[in-house]
């Protein structure tokens, strides 16, 4: 029969009538089930008027039979805590069930015991749990390794004074392997909660752990995997014998025993000078493992990628990954699509640079706009990266600039280069240009590059028309391109120079815009009256050559590298954020120090690792750059003009400047608020 | 690790809970529905199947229109969370031969049973179903009754030091029947290059045999089960040139995971396969070969040419070559062709096979039946357009799909040597079965131009 149909939501006044006729058949039991489903149904349709029912159910508790007590403990466990007092009722009976002969028995009475938070219920279970723990039910001895575990949750206090810990440590010793490994995820649960307490094993226990790995059940695997990681290695030899132990457990079926054993495998690596010249397999063996983690559904293979990301930017030479097993395939989650891209990005050298560039120019025609977007992103992230790709890069983009689809447009333009070339086959294309980010960082190329002034003049006379419409943004870079094409082009630049600043100065309500304009227009006047040469220092200050955009950015801090590390596979993995900054009250992870450990190896450097983690986005595919806002608080300075050098590494970093989109600018912009208010600090000490 | 399991229905309600560890408000899932809508309404491509909000992480995959979620707060092993959530719908399924609202609706009460056996204290227990199912059925109390003590034990096999296989089963007639089966994924450029290409092998065993047998697979070590060393010709392949020996691009993965009743040591040491094997059905092995060594070209090639006369008609031209031996055939083969959304009054004209419009999937299906080796077919479709039409600039880059399968035939050349079975007490005569097949795999698809 299915229960299906008593999958509805009842009052408690039919259900106890219900049950009292149930109750007056001589054979009560097939009746009172259907009930107890029924009230089981009305738990998980969340009605809380049947806590009613709750000393009818107790009583219940008297007959024989272990579903009717399955049953029951079921409700009295979702409806004790509403109504402790008439809940005590049940205490007796769960008392005797301790001392019963089925083994059934005692564990629904331990986990009921210990899981209601009354404190009848857990005065009893305290009372029990040690010697249930020695019961010589393998089954019953599980279960109380959890309930132990829950009491600790409960009341820390007590269950330390009882010396809980202590009954568990010794099962750490049993013969069993089942209860071997369930005490350790039990100990582990509780040393994780608790500051205090920590974990720790020795050599001899640590291999008897492992040998106990060939026997036992996939999740008793993991459990066993992740408590080595309390072992500390004295010497390198040690650390590679671990190593050894542990490389078959990446065989095996279950993935997450596979993502396991490779933070293990990572940590011990921690011990080893050059652990892939020793085990000259070991990178194949890892990336093979992981790459073959990606067969499995998005949700995990999302998972494994950002793991793969943790690894690249720390342990590059563990791995040895083809770029081509992260193409995108076309059914790929977005989600995984951009994880990818990232990778692709990381994973790109002289070699294989090719076939990215081939790769990512099939994104960059995409049907889907925003894939689209990052892939162009990634191009310009690959040009800073890879100098010697960045021809190429610049090139793709020109073509696909050239068929004239906006957003390719829109997004290309965020990338202004080193390749003048490219500026042509932009000017081609303006008139599509309507996001405010590209409009920005076009009109910076204009002002920057343009050498056919007349062209670009029309150009930024055109653009300007709405000027007092433009956001915040769009009227800064206009303001300074049509100065710097007055600086370079003064008898026609004039007009639009003087039309632009007066409407900065008089119709712009915002006192940033305003001030800046202010600058130019003192800073022209007061330049044309000195020593001849045309506004020269003017020219000084506001033309300047672009700074190198370099991809050696800030590494991420390898103490936070090394945490991830310790915690593959765990949600942090996910964020790529530092652990505390997720989970306040967690506990810190750090490599113990040991006579084996080895310093953290140099990293061949990869741009924007600090990317990745400042935006704890899916896209961290995004150019160092540098935010318009920050300006606002080095030219606010009424030092400004007095210390010009200091200004002009303010402008430099302004120039260079092409905002990103809005919300993932978040973690930018605080680096560079940072960086704005150093300048701040140097211009009022001088 | 989890605190709690929820089964939610698609828009996020929840359709049944268990709380593990009380330390999470029971509540806390209500907002779920709004976190759900919240990730869709802002941009498609924010939707990751984890959320943080307010301190309580989300861990959620979805199946069937329902979404299995684990909440946490801590900093958990998730991927132990999520396999275990994948797993939790393997054994459902198994029990309930789909997952779905009703089932789940229809058998609450046992879905907490299971819910009980295989996670304790939010930490996972066991999820082989074979085993679970040997104590928790839906007939289960009825055993109770049968047995004259009221009691009925978890199995042993529970707590067996061999937790895969109970004692005394027993066939009359001993058999092994092992299946070798490789998935190829392969993915080609418009003109016809292989841009990636795997092989995804597994080998199932249906294992009718007495006792406790052991058995021992013997596999032609052909380079493949090689593994060490295998560094000629090293290439450079990153920055770091001391790494040279380990980096060197050539190497064979050969990534092989295995059923975990295989002696891991065993193999890691010996190169041996041994195992005793559950009964009935598993998987004993999987592997993955990045198969640039076993497959220059695509086993199917595929070339489509589309000519789009705006506002009348779309042509396409396509030819199909199996790229295969002579002497082997593929079978139902059936090729995807995806075609604008509006297209219309399809005018079909294969050389061989069938082709079928399906409009609400925008494609046609090109099918042959069998595809003997070296031969090479054409086929011509000619669809209307409507005359108005304003998405002309959403060109669709679906890729085409190719599904076959090709009996007998391995295209890693991997061979069963033996299987040599034994029972040490019962000693009968067993017979072992083998059969290759290779197929397509989830991704054999082929990009349009």
């Amino acid at each position: 029969m299915s229960d299906g149909k008593l999958f509805v939501k009842s009052k408690s006044s039919e259900i106890k009538v219900e049950l009292d006729q149930a109750l007056k058949k001589s054979k009560p039991h097939a009746k009172v089930k259907i009930v107890l489903k029924k009230l089981v149904a009305n738990v998980i349709l969340n009605n809380t008027e049947i806590v009613n029912l709750l000393p009818d159910i107790i009583k219940l508790l008297k007959f024989d039979d272990l579903e009717i007590r399955k049953l029951s403990s079921h409700f009295i466990i979702s409806y004790a805590p509403q109504n402790p007092t008439l809940a005590k009722e049940a205490v007796p009976y769960y008392k005797r069930f301790l001392e019963d002969a089925s083994p059934n028995l005692r564990s629904l009475s331990i986990r009921t015991l210990s899981t209601v938070p009354i404190k009848e219920y857990q005065d009893v279970a305290f009372g029990a749990v040690t010697h249930l723990l020695d019961d010589n039910d393998i089954n019953v001895k599980k279960t109380a390794i959890y309930s132990v575990s829950r009491l600790f949750q409960h009341n820390p206090h007590k269950a330390t004074k009882l010396n809980l810990i202590g009954s568990l440590n010794e099962l750490l010793y049993d013969h069993h392997q089942v209860i071997v490994s369930n005490t350790l995820a039990a100990l582990n649960s509780i040393t994780e909660n608790n500051k205090e307490l920590s974990l720790t094993i020795d050599k001899a226990h640590s291999m008897a752990l492992i040998s106990h790995l060939t026997v036992a059940n996939e999740w008793c695997q993991v459990y066993i995997l992740n408590s080595l990681m309390s072992y500390v290695p004295q010497t390198s030899d040690e650390a590679l014998e671990l190593i050894e132990a542990c490389l078959p457990s990446l065989q095996h079926e279950n993935s997450s025993v596979v993502l396991n054993a490779i933070k293990v495998i990572i940590y011990f690596c921690n011990y080893v000078k050059n652990p892939q010249l020793v085990i000259p397999t070991l990178p194949n063996r890892l990336g093979g493992s992981l790459v073959s983690l990606l067969a499995k559904p998005s949700e995990i293979q999302f998972l494994v990628l950002r793991n793969i990301i943790l690894l690249l930017l720390g342990r590059k030479n563990l791995l040895n990954l083809e770029v081509e097993m992260f193409f995108c395939k076309y059914d790929d989650p977005i989600y995984v699509k951009d994880t990818k891209l990232e990778i692709i990005y990381l994973l790109a050298n002289a070699h294989n640079i090719h076939a990215v560039i081939r790769e990512l120019e099939e994104y960059a025609t995409e049907v889907d706009v925003s894939m689209a977007r990052k892939a162009i992103r990634a191009f310009g992230n690959l040009a800073v990266k890879l100098s010697g790709a960045a021809e190429q890069c610049v090139e793709v983009l020109c073509d696909l600039v050239g068929n004239g689809i906006p957003y390719i447009v829109q997004e290309s333009t965020t990338y202004p280069g080193r390749f003048e070339f490219a500026v042509e086959s932009l000017l081609e294309q303006y008139t599509l240009i309507d996001e405010p980010d590209a409009k920005t960082s076009f009109i910076w190329i204009v002002g920057q590059y343009c050498n056919d002034h007349e062209r670009s003049l029309k150009i930024l006379d055109d653009l300007s028309t709405n000027f007092k419409e433009e956001p915040v943004e769009v009227q800064y870079s206009l303001l300074t391109a049509v100065t710097k094409l007055y600086l370079k082009y003064p008898t026609g630049g004039e007009a639009l120079m003087l039309k632009v600043l007066k409407w900065a100065t008089e119709e712009v309500d915002n006192p940033d815009i305003r001030d800046r304009a202010y600058i130019y227009w003192r800073l022209l006047s007061s330049g044309s009256g000195s020593n001849g040469d045309f506004q020269e220092e003017s020219k000084q200050i506001i033309l300047n050559p672009n700074p190198s955009i370099s991809s050696e950015n800030d590494n991420i801090d390898p103490k936070i590298l090394e945490e991830l590390e310790l915690n593959i596979g765990s949600l942090a993995s996910i964020y790529l954020k530092p652990v505390q900054h997720v989970f306040r009250l967690s506990k810190r992870k750090v490599l113990v120090p040991s006579p084996a450990l080895q310093p953290r190896p140099i990293q061949a450097s990869v741009s924007e690792e600090d990317d990745v983690i400042d935006n704890n986005s899916h896209t961290p595919v995004i150019a160092p750059r540098v935010s318009n806002s920050n300006h606002t608080a080095a030219t606010r300075n009424p030092s400004t003009l007095s210390s010009r050098n200091s200004i002009i590494s303010g402008q430099k970093s302004f120039d260079s400047a092409s905002s990103g989109t809005d919300d993932k600018r978040e973690g930018f912009t605080k680096r560079l608020s940072r960086r704005a208010s150093l300048i701040t600090n140097k211009l009022s000490k001088t | 690790m989890a605190s709690q399991i929820h089964f939610l229905d698609i828009k996020g309600k929840p359709l049944l809970s268990r709380d593990y560890k009380g330390d999470i408000p029971s509540n806390t899932i209500e907002k779920f529905p709004l976190l759900l809508l919240d990730l869709e309404d802002e941009n498609s491509a924010d939707y990751k199947p984890f959320i943080n909000h307010q301190g309580i992480n989300y861990i959620f995959i979805l199946h069937n229109n329902l979404y299995l979620c684990g909440l946490t707060k801590k900093n958990e092993n998730i991927m132990t969370i999520i396999i275990f959530l994948s797993k939790l719908i393997t054994v459902l399924t198994e029990y309930f031969k789909s997952l779905e609202e009703e089932s789940i609706r229809d058998n609450f009460v046992i879905i907490y049973e299971l819910l009980d056996e295989m996670m304790d204290f939010g930490i996972p227990q066991t999820t082989d179903t074979k085993i679970l199912k040997e104590y928790i059925t839906q007939d289960y109390y009825k055993l109770i009754k049968k047995s004259h003590d009221h009691l009925v034990q978890p199995p042993n096999a529970l707590t067996n030091s061999i937790s895969w296989r109970k004692d005394n089963i027993f066939y009359k007639k001993n058999e092994a029947f092992l299946d070798v089966i490789e998935s190829i994924n392969m993915l080609i450029n418009a003109n016809g290059q292989i841009l990636n290409s795997e092989i995804l092998g597994e080998i199932k065993i249906k294992s009718h045999l007495s006792g406790m047998p052991d058995l021992r697979l013997g596999l032609n070590d052909k380079g493949i089960f090689t593994s060490n060393n295998n560094t000629s010709t090293p290439i450079s392949n990153n920055n770091n040139p001391g790494t040279d020996e380990s980096n060197g691009k050539n190497i064979e993965l050969e990534d092989i995971k295995f059923h975990q009743c295989v002696r891991l040591s065993k193999f890691e040491n010996e190169r041996i396969i041994t195992f005793i094997p559950p009964d009935g059905e598993f998987s004993l092995m999987s592997y993955r070969l990045s198969s640039t060594q076993f497959l220059m070209k695509p086993l199917i090639l595929v070339n489509c040419k589309t000519k789009v006369h705006k506002h009348s008609r779309i042509e396409i031209l396509c030819s199909a070559r199996a790229q295969i031996k002579k002497k082997s055939t593929a079978t139902s083969v059936e090729i995807i062709i995806p075609i604008p959304e509006d297209a219309d009054t399809p005018k079909l004209t294969p050389e061989y096979g069938s082709v079928k419009w399906i409009p609400e999937k925008s494609c046609l299906i090109w099918t042959l039946k069998s595809f003997a080796g070296g031969k090479q077919y054409h086929m011509r479709a000619e669809l209307g357009l409507p005359a108005v039409n304003d998405t002309e600039n959403l060109i669709s880059k679906k890729p085409i799909k190719v599904k076959f399968s090709i009996p007998y035939f391995t295209t890693s050349g991997i061979q069963v040597r033996y299987l040599r079975i034994t029972e040490p007490k019962l000693q009968y005569q067993s017979y072992p079965w083998v059969r290759y097949i290779t197929q397509s795999g989830e991704d054999y698809t082929i990009r349009m131009k």
